[in-house]
């Protein structure tokens, strides 16, 4: 379900705090889903078990997901909120807006006409 | 507090007339994995072997777990793992042995020798019972590989391990390490010129570079915090903040708090352009 880029310029932990979260709005995790525990995670994407750890608790503070004892980390229903899960494109893309130059209502205006006819 | 299992203060080194490291510092947080990045001839084998104690060096502390690299006691050796580069030295001790021999020469050394992982290992990269100077290349690779983390080490060096491995012996080879640092928390440094291997696994970086460790960061903080720009001499960065720098591009820490002006076109980094960033400069 996860694809990491080790290349890219966003951290590994980063990348799959994202990612969750986009699996998760999307429905592909649902509510009460169970992540795989951190060695296996570490063990099936070939990555520093400490990376894993680190997107979990991070995941965790934001209430994607809960620590249960004897299970793991579990999704909750606070996880579906999609508006989080936009959030890193949505900030990438007011980054790249105001390089620019470019005002915000110019940006909101340029995204209602893209909504309209994407 | 417990001793770095690995640590180099103010290290001066060379052959003859020619001094490699001119005042290396670095020190080994138990339980990371630190890639070492530096161009061919900037010194990461004389680091790694002075480190481990088999070169003197002129100056400076070199020490294992606490204890002095260069006359370490036996119990500081036996908690070390060592994959050299040239594996030379190795094979001609056991080049006429087969492998299972030598393996097994090695392992009556260690009280704690780890026969299921050796086992485990020789299938998955599917390693013959041949006499050792009859396996390719990447098959002594992979034995000297075996021979270094079959007492799982609390300390594994490795210099350059996975240049003649195919990319699936590489890959299962990675995965080896991970799973040994998971297992044992075990502290590993690694060089290697694939870069996206030591982003895949490594918590740390270091880049030797004009004889000295230029850089020592968690891999982490660069990507959360580092970004790359290009500056004009009218808007110098403030020389704190500077990373690296390779003519009018800079690898700033903190971007944000470096007053830049504010149309500057600001990039993630690039592990290897950073790299090249930083070894441009003399």
């Amino acid at each position: 379900m996860y694809s990491l880029n080790p290349a890219s310029g966003i951290s590994l932990y980063r990348q799959i705090v994202d990612q969750t979260r986009l699996l998760v709005a999307a429905g592909r995790l649902v509510p009460g889903a169970c992540l795989p525990s951190v060695r296996t995670m570490a063990a099936d994407l070939d990555i520093n078990p400490m990376t894993v750890s680190k997107a979990y608790s991070l995941l965790e503070q934001a209430g994607v997901v809960e620590r249960r004892r004897g299970v793991g980390m579990v999704v909750t229903e606070a996880g579906l909120d999609v508006t989080e899960a936009v959030e890193p494109d949505a900030a990438a893309l007011i980054r790249t807006a105001r390089q620019l130059g470019m005002s915000r209502i110019d940006l909101i205006a340029k995204i209602d006409k893209l909504w309209e006819e994407t | 507090m417990t001793p770095s299992p690995f640590s180099l203060n103010g290290i001066v080194a060379g052959y003859d007339h020619r001094t490699v490291l001119q005042g290396v510092d670095l020190e080994l947080e138990p339980g990371t994995i630190t890639g070492l990045l530096g161009l061919n001839g900037s010194g990461k084998t004389t680091m790694m072997r002075v480190a481990l104690g088999l070169m003197k060096p002129d100056r400076g502390q070199a020490s294992l777990f606490g204890s002095r690299a260069w006359d370490s006691p036996p119990e500081v050796r036996k908690r070390i793992g060592f994959v050299p580069q040239s594996l030379l030295s190795l094979f001609s001790a056991f080049g006429t042995m087969n492998l299972d021999d030598c393996v097994r020469f090695v392992a009556r050394h260690y009280e704690d020798w780890d026969h299921d992982l050796i086992d485990g290992l020789c299938r998955s990269w599917d390693l013959r019972n041949r006499r050792v100077a009859e396996l390719s290349p990447g098959d002594q690779q992979k034995v000297a590989i075996l021979l270094a983390v079959g007492h799982r080490p609390d300390l594994l060096v490795l210099d350059e391990p996975a240049a003649s491995l195919d990319p699936a012996a590489r890959r299962e080879f990675l995965r080896t390490l991970i799973a040994l640092n998971a297992d044992v928390g075990q502290t590993v440094l690694l060089s290697s010129h694939i870069t996206s291997d030591i982003e895949r696994i490594s918590s740390h970086i270091a880049v030797l570079h004009g004889g000295v460790v230029v850089c020592h960061a968690a891999l982490d903080d660069i990507k959360d915090r580092v970004r790359a720009v290009n500056l004009t001499e009218a808007t110098p960065p403030p020389p704190e903040k500077v990373l690296a720098r390779a003519g009018n591009r800079y690898w700033l820490w903190d971007w944000r708090e470096c007053g830049l002006p504010a149309d500057t076109h600001v990039d993630e980094v690039i592990l290897e352009d950073l790299f090249l960033g930083i070894t441009s400069t003399t």
